[in-house]
């Protein structure tokens, strides 16, 4: 699943502004494969279309320290279940058990924490 | 010796065609001329019957006025489902197109194969242009011509867009918005266009397909008969026959000639002997001196109707990308029709005089930047490819920089197993050497160039046992450091949708549209949406809609127990071509769709138009106040170049007819008959919503919050009543409330209103009345003159004198008051004056149509 804020999904700074991070998403999609291109190109146009959305976006997107890879955050979100439809608001009582990931991830919310460095 | 291939650019024009191709060595983009230098190809179409062949470009124009006729301006006809007769031949526009791009490419071919001395260069793939407004029709007929030509297209790209990366390319402008005033033979486009760190993105676009220099031809051409016919000759004509319509396309001629001429001169003597037999065989002369002024009235409706599409481009990118027309920098003059002087003034006064940065109109190639800026794209679309004997490359990275290193990367796609890659500079030195990927890419970074010049690299390949595979040359050309050449990449949102694409839902038991992907949304495009079944007839009709015209209608059959309210899962997806497919899911049963190009409308004869001109103005007087305004803003233009081009033009006839069906259903319910229809409705209602629940504790129209809450809620409930029962004079009624109330609420915003603080108080009615003065302009150039010469005269005069009486009674006063430092209670009075004055100026505007009329 992808990330719904642009910044977290290119993996990019979201201090930089419309033009550097132009520079900097054009890299990337030079040496990203064609079938990716297009989600590239739609997330470069979320960000640079209007100047107040990329504040938004920019203000929203995930804390995480430099050292961190956001691909763990898109892992993390992939564990979210999807919203129930509207025919089954029957069955749509959730308990607390119902929001807990039970299921084995690669991935720790710890990946996410600074790292430190342990020996000094 | 190397082979260099590269994809070109084509400008497939509606009387000009061009062609053009990034060098090799990618420091120059190179036009196609041909041996009298002459840059443009005619988009001519004709047949020799001794040849018994077809003949193109220069050599079909001059067959103009022998038999066959060419075939000319069939831009103006893609799409349109028609076909064309030549000779013997009956050939769709598509296959027309096709034949003028086979020709141009083949001569670009011979000419540019010796580009780099000792390598040949070819082109076997291109970008081809189209308008920015085309509709998908279109542009899938303009697609088929560049494969029947023989030629992969790599891309349609949006004409003005090309004109400014071509502008942008050539003028070192990374960054920068620009407003492109496209105005060709057939076409009017205008984009609003920004580039950010040389990439592009299109925010607002408008157009129209049929507004060009031809109609500034039959314009004339249709003058000239009827000064003809004041003197006497016999030249009723009718354009279904033959005859008539060479005598026609005969003045046509002679009113192109006079025009162009008319772009130097101030006056013109038209003398042509005999030009032709009247229809009681007398020889025609024509002899008399036409000058500019004259030319200027008779087109100056014509032109104002281009400056009106720009208000909206720019409001499109207002509403899309928050950018004003003020932060507008560079005003770009693109199309041969822009050398027509009443056209550069008109832009220049709307544009260039303070409403944006620029302060002159930028003109630089305007017959080819078009090819131009396609063959840049092209450049950035498709990798360079290099065959030397057994070797091919492709490579993908710029062979152009202004830094002093550059990054080198590509695909060796022949031979394979290529292991290690060497990169050799000229003096034969290994400059460095990588390891190639399994697909065969590599890359090499911060490749150093000391100097500005040209550079001649080799590459070396060798297999895994360092067994020597071949090589190829390439070039890489470094600028001076000034000389930054922004060419956009895979990045850049070049293409945008011209037209709403919506779907058909119901709605209080009445269908409406439902827009999915907004006009001005940029290609590629998608949606992911979720609707519900609203009825147990056990069947789902998804109708989906370009504008206002029905595209595809998908049909899914379900279970007979399927329940009302189960979700209906539906993707859209729009590429760059507006090639459309729709796709989803319902109670798991998955659906794909490629939607075709909507079929071509039917032709509308005469007492089909006429019933439509009925139905306009019946539309029309059942409408009052803004309402009405706005009706006439967008129908007056469309009838009476109805009216106009009965004579003169039948294609555009039907345009006009289509465009003017639109705007009536927007105020006429097709279902009910009702007018004006349930979303002016609702746009009211939501207006006067949004001001009375504003929560600022003011009592509008003296009545509470919960007054309001009640008093409109019983006026929903009236309109809902009287609109499912398709009771015109109760919704007459109802919609008549609605309209008042939100009428008197606007009035009051701004004349009653009582702020806290005075001084944002005036600034807010300074505010208001620039935009009271905008929309004048925009009221002024959309207006339709009349085509009765006599007529058209008193309202040019009129419109004229309404015009000067705006900038120095309004306008002027206006930019003269201090806002800043004057006390409001000294700016008051004066803001209240100035508006009553453009009240006055806006009730003799509304008068213009009945000018000279009497009354009973």
């Amino acid at each position: 699943m992808r990330n719904e804020n642009p910044f977290d999904d290119l993996e990019i700074d979201p201090r930089l502004n419309g033009r550097e991070l132009t520079k900097r998403i054009r890299k990337i999609i030079e040496k990203a494969p064609v079938q990716a291109r297009a989600d590239i190109q739609a997330n470069w146009e979320k960000l640079t279309l209007r100047e107040d959305e990329r504040v938004h976006y920019a203000l929203t997107a995930h804390p995480r320290p430099e050292s961190a890879s956001a691909s763990a955050i898109r892992i993390l979100r992939s564990n979210i279940p999807l919203p129930t439809s509207r025919l089954q608001t029957d069955a749509a009582t959730l308990t607390r058990a119902d929001v807990i990931v039970w299921e084995e991830t690669t991935v720790s919310i710890q990946h996410l924490l600074p790292k430190y460095d342990q020996g000094k | 010796m190397a082979t260099f291939k590269r994809a070109v650019g084509i400008d497939l024009g509606t009387t000009n065609s061009s062609i053009a191709m990034m060098s090799p060595v990618g420091d120059e983009l190179v036009l196609w001329e041909d041996r009298f230098k002459r840059k443009t190809f005619p988009s001519v179409l004709g047949w020799d019957p001794d040849k018994r062949a077809f003949v193109h470009g220069w050599e079909a124009w001059n067959r103009r006025g022998l038999d066959p006729q060419p075939l000319t301006s069939i831009k103006r006809k893609m799409g349109n489902g028609q076909t064309v007769t030549l000779g013997e031949q009956d050939l769709t526009p598509g296959d027309v197109s096709a034949e003028i791009i086979k020709a141009i490419t083949g001569l670009a071919t011979l000419s540019f194969a010796n580009m780099v001395e000792d390598h040949l260069t070819i082109l076997d793939a291109a970008v081809i242009t189209v308008p920015a407004y085309f509709d998908a029709l279109q542009i899938e007929e303009t697609r088929r011509a560049g494969e029947l030509a023989g030629i992969e297209v790599l891309g349609l790209l949006q004409e003005p867009t090309a004109a400014a990366m071509y502008h942008a390319w050539k003028h070192g402008i990374e960054d920068g918005i620009f407003l492109v005033y496209d105005l060709g033979g057939g076409t009017f486009d205008v984009s609003v266009i920004r580039s950010i760190h040389g990439e592009y993105q299109v925010l607002g676009i408008d157009g129209d397909n049929f507004l060009g220099g031809d109609d500034f031809d039959k314009r004339l051409a249709e003058h000239f008969r009827q000064r003809l016919v004041d003197q006497g000759y016999s030249l009723d004509l009718d354009l279904s026959k033959p005859d008539d319509a060479t005598r026609f396309f005969l003045l046509t001629k002679v009113a192109q000639e006079v025009k162009e001429s008319l772009s130097g001169s101030e006056v013109q003597f038209v003398a042509r002997r005999d030009l032709f037999d009247d229809q009681e065989g007398n020889p025609v002369t024509l002899e008399f001196e036409y000058s500019r002024v004259e030319f200027e009235e008779l087109v100056a409706d014509l032109v104002n109707q281009s400056i009106a599409c720009c208000h909206r481009a720019i409001e499109l990118a207002a509403s899309r990308a928050g950018v004003l027309g003020s932060q507008i920098q560079h005003v770009l003059m693109v199309g041969g029709s822009t050398r027509i002087p009443l056209v550069r003034q008109a832009v220049e006064e709307a544009f260039c005089a303070g409403q944006t940065l620029a302060t002159e109109l930028r003109v630089d190639e305007p017959d080819t930047c078009v090819a131009l800026g396609a063959a840049l794209r092209a450049s950035t679309l498709a990798p360079l490819e290099i065959t030397e004997e057994t070797t091919t490359v492709a490579l993908s990275s710029a062979t152009y920089t202004h830094e002093d290193n550059v990054d080198v990367s590509g695909t060796v796609l022949e031979p394979l197993g290529v292991r290690t890659v060497a990169l050799i500079n000229q003096g034969g030195d290994v400059h460095a050497l990588v390891r190639a990927q399994d697909d065969g890419s590599f890359e090499f970074e911060n490749v150093r160039l000391p100097e500005t010049g040209t550079y001649r690299f080799l590459l070396d390949f060798s297999d895994a046992e360092g067994e020597a595979l071949g090589s190829v040359p390439f070039y890489v050309h470094r600028g001076a450091p000034e000389a930054s050449r922004p060419t956009g990449s895979a990045l850049s949102n070049p293409s945008v949708l011209a037209k709403d694409i919506g779907l058909e839902v119901v709605r209080e038991s009445r269908s409406e549209r439902h827009v999915l992907l907004a006009r001005g949304a940029s290609l590629p495009a998608q949606g992911e949406f979720t609707f519900y079944t609203a009825d147990l007839s056990g069947a789902v009709i998804l109708r989906l809609y370009q504008s206002r015209f029905p595209i595809r209608s998908i049909h899914l059959t379900l279970a007979e127990d399927t329940p009302t309210g189960t979700p209906v899962r539906l993707k859209i997806q729009v590429d760059e071509s507006m090639a459309m497919v729709a796709e989803g899911e319902i109670a798991g049963q998955r659906f794909w769709a490629q939607i075709e190009p909507p079929p071509a409308r039917e032709l509308k004869d005469w007492a089909q138009i006429e019933a439509l001109l009925e139905d306009c103005e019946r539309a029309s007087s059942q409408l009052w106040g803004d309402e009405l305004s706005r009706f006439r803003e967008a129908t007056e233009h469309l009838v009476a170049g109805i009216r106009e081009t009965v004579r003169t033009d039948p294609d555009k006839l039907q345009a006009l007819v289509v465009r003017l069906e639109d705007v009536v259903s927007d105020y006429r319910n097709k279902d009910t008959q009702l007018t004006p229809a349930w979303h002016r409705f609702e746009t009211l209602l939501d207006a006067v919503k949004r001001i009375v629940w504003r929560g600022d504790g003011k009592r509008q129209l003296g009545l509470n919050t919960e007054e309001w809450r009640a008093r409109l809620g019983a006026v929903e409930a009236a309109g809902r009543s009287a609109y499912q029962t398709s009771d015109q004079p109760a919704w007459s009624q109802v919609f008549n409330q609605i309209q008042a109330t939100w009428e008197t609420l606007k009035q009051d915003e701004f004349m009653f209103a009582a702020p806290s603080d005075p001084a944002a108080y005036v600034q807010m009615l300074a505010t208001s009345l620039r935009t009271v003065i905008d929309n004048f302009r925009s009221a002024f150039h959309a207006f339709a003159i009349s085509p009765n010469p006599e007529t058209a005269a008193l309202q040019h005069g009129e419109l004229h004198r309404l015009e000067v009486m705006l900038k120095e009674k309004v306008e002027g006063p206006l930019a003269l008051l201090d806002l800043e430092n004057t006390p409001p209670d000294r700016l008051k009075p004066e803001l209240d004056r100035l508006f009553e004055t453009a009240s006055h100026v806006r009730r003799q505007f509304d008068r213009l149509p009945t000018l000279g009329l009497v009354s009973r």
